[in-house]
């Protein structure tokens, strides 16, 4: 049958396209499993809890803060995320990526773009706590690391 | 590994699997019960679409998807199909013709590493976090949002980036948190697993009993060991998943261009309708699709174009009640806005955007070199006077390297770099898919009249 093929230069060929498909298996096979296995004895060796903020991790966000947040304010919540000079970071993107994540991470809670008299409660990402009181004070709920506070609108 | 949450997915995809059954059975009937099992995927993707797409037009209306809503389509959908198809004789218990086929166990042991890569695969799905910046901070808040407040979120969906890209994925999405009971977002990445099983087997449906075993399974093993595909597919968002309904489709419309068999036309029509549901490049895409199947039809113009682009624009009006939402509440960035002048201003990126296109398209290291192996079996197609499949899919690569360097040339403000900045890196997967999808047809017109 191959010889039959490849008396023909469409038989060589066709033979020439399969065997490049089938070279390129051989070559990738080994790495591909390896990758593939690697892969997932990462993402095994992680806690549910710790895959489900997993992307905090690369971000440099507070896991705490994250995991205060989702314990502290309830599922029908409004906050507002501040973020501000009053942490150290260790990535630009860090205080940037807060508010977004957080939204993504606390849904159904609603997030607003500003603390203002709509929204419950305020997270705090190295922010100004006196400035964001302005319209009115707040009752501290967390400030389990320097510069991060969790805090609720005081009735 | 929620195994609450797995039952809840496991249990959906079955009913896709159903209706997608039920569908084919309607449109083509089964001769043998060995052609639902070798066309099992194909229902699957099929019926993905066909549940789905109704929960988005649903959605539109204000109702959202919930167990009930998704079993009642399904029933329906399902029963219409199974009333439509009533005529078909029963399939028998095997198909009567055997063949003989060249190095058969070459192609199972092909067969069998893809498995073999899939399985492992699963145990990476079944543990992911949420950790691609796209899906994170926005492809499911946005199905969250379906799930936790019933329907389109108007104020969430304006805050979140990509305001108007097409929500087929975040309502599969957010049915797939109604079936596991929670917005589990780590199990979620298991739906896109079973996306790509889905996609592997259907080419492979769609290819046997036409291809040899040693033909198609080198090129589909060499997909599944795709770096790039291992380090996406499982993302919860919309990249792949449009490559997979696209290529899909593009088969179909190879093969109807082949043989005219209506049950592809209708499958094409169907899967086109989910590329172009599923994101906003699913339209260029199927414009490159639709054009280069009218250009290589030219001969068979009066039978193939009233087909091919009449089922394109009925395709095309799926898409139409999530447009109607999202123009009614002025939602905006559906294009790229550029107006005549600023595209001259912006000449000069025609060549690097055109130059870093192709390298990413032929990225060996990212993508293998399988669309450059199957360019090569469509040029030796070409030399040797077979101009079905081949024609269709470099003009397709063509039409598709060039919609990408419009992408490019048009949005100014991304950078021309081989990045995440850019879709470019993610949406040249659709062309190098195709290129694993089309390679083993290729081969096998190279050589067909030899039998």
């Amino acid at each position: 049958m191959l010889r039959t093929l490849l008396r023909d230069p469409r038989g060589a060929g066709a033979v020439a396209v399969v065997a490049l498909a089938l070279l390129l298996v051989i070559v990738q096979a080994v790495p591909g499993l390896g990758r593939v296995h690697d892969a997932a004895a990462r993402n095994e060796g992680l806690a549910p809890y710790e895959r489900s903020i997993v992307s905090a991790y690369g971000l440099d966000i507070s896991r705490n803060f994250l995991r205060a947040a989702r314990r502290l304010l309830p599922p029908d919540a409004t906050y507002a995320v501040a973020t501000g000079d009053g942490v150290q970071v260790s990535t630009p993107i860090t205080l940037s990526a807060v508010a977004p994540y957080a939204q993504s991470l606390l849904l159904p809670r609603r997030q607003l773009p500003f603390f203002t008299a709509d929204a419950q409660y305020l997270l705090c990402y190295g922010c100004d706590l006196t400035e964001q009181q302005k319209g009115g004070a707040v009752r501290v709920l967390w400030n389990g690391e320097p510069g991060l506070v969790i805090a609720r609108r005081a009735a | 590994m929620n195994a609450w949450s797995i039952a809840g997915l496991a249990a959906l995809n079955a009913l896709f699997c159903v209706v997608g059954a039920a569908l084919l059975w309607a449109v083509r009937g089964w001769r043998a019960w060995t052609e639902l099992l070798r066309l099992g995927a194909v229902a699957y993707l099929l019926g993905v679409v066909c549940t789905t797409l109704p929960l988005v037009w649903l959605l539109t209306v204000g109702v959202g998807p919930s167990v009930p809503l998704v079993i009642a389509l399904a029933v329906v959908a399902a029963g219409a199909a199974l009333f439509a198809g009533r005529r078909r004789p029963r399939p028998a218990w095997r198909l009567r013709e055997r063949r003989t086929e060249p190095f058969v166990l070459v192609g199972v042991a092909c067969a069998a590493l893809a498995v073999v890569w899939l399985e492992a695969f699963f145990r990476v799905a079944r543990a992911s976090g949420l950790e691609a910046f796209d899906a994170w901070s926005f492809w499911v808040p946005k199905a969250q949002a379906i799930y936790y407040f019933g329907g389109l979120d108007e104020r969430l969906f304006r805050e979140l980036a990509g305001q108007t890209y097409p929500i087929l994925v975040p309502t599969l999405e957010a049915t797939d948190f109604h079936f596991m009971g929670s917005a589990d977002t780590n199990a979620l990445h298991v739906q896109f697993w079973l996306l790509l099983v889905g996609f592997v087997f259907a080419v492979a449906g769609l290819l046997r009993p036409r291809v040899p075993l040693v033909v198609v399974w080198p090129f589909l093993a060499a997909l599944v060991l795709m770096p790039e595909l291992g380090a996406r597919a499982i993302a919860p968002q919309a990249d792949l998943t449009l490559d997979y309904f696209f290529v899909s489709a593009a088969l179909c419309a190879a093969l109807f261009l082949r043989e005219r068999e209506p049950w592809l036309l209708v499958s094409y029509g169907i899967l086109l309708a989910a590329a172009m549901s599923t994101k906003r490049e699913g339209q260029l895409l199927a414009a490159c699709l639709v054009g280069a199947a009218v250009a290589v039809s030219w001969r068979d113009r009066r039978f193939a174009w009233p087909r091919l682009v009449g089922v394109a624009a009925l395709a095309f009006v799926a898409t139409l009640p999530w447009r109607f939402w999202f123009t009614s509440r002025d939602l905006r960035g559906e294009t790229p806005g550029a107006s005549l002048s600023t595209l001259l201003d912006s000449a000069g990126r025609i060549l690097p955007s055109l130059r870093l296109v192709v390298e990413l398209a032929l990225d060996s290291g990212a993508w293998l070199a399988l669309l450059p192996i199957a360019i090569t079996a469509a040029a030796l197609c070409l030399v040797f006077g077979r101009r079905g499949a081949s024609a269709l899919f470099l003009l397709v690569v063509a039409f598709g390297l060039l919609g990408l360097t419009w992408i490019l040339w048009s949005i100014a403000a991304l950078p021309i770099v081989p990045s995440d900045a850019t879709p470019i890196p993610r949406a040249v997967g659709a062309l190098t898919l195709l290129g694993a999808a089309f390679g083993p047809l290729l081969v096998w017109e190279l050589v067909e009249d030899r039998r």
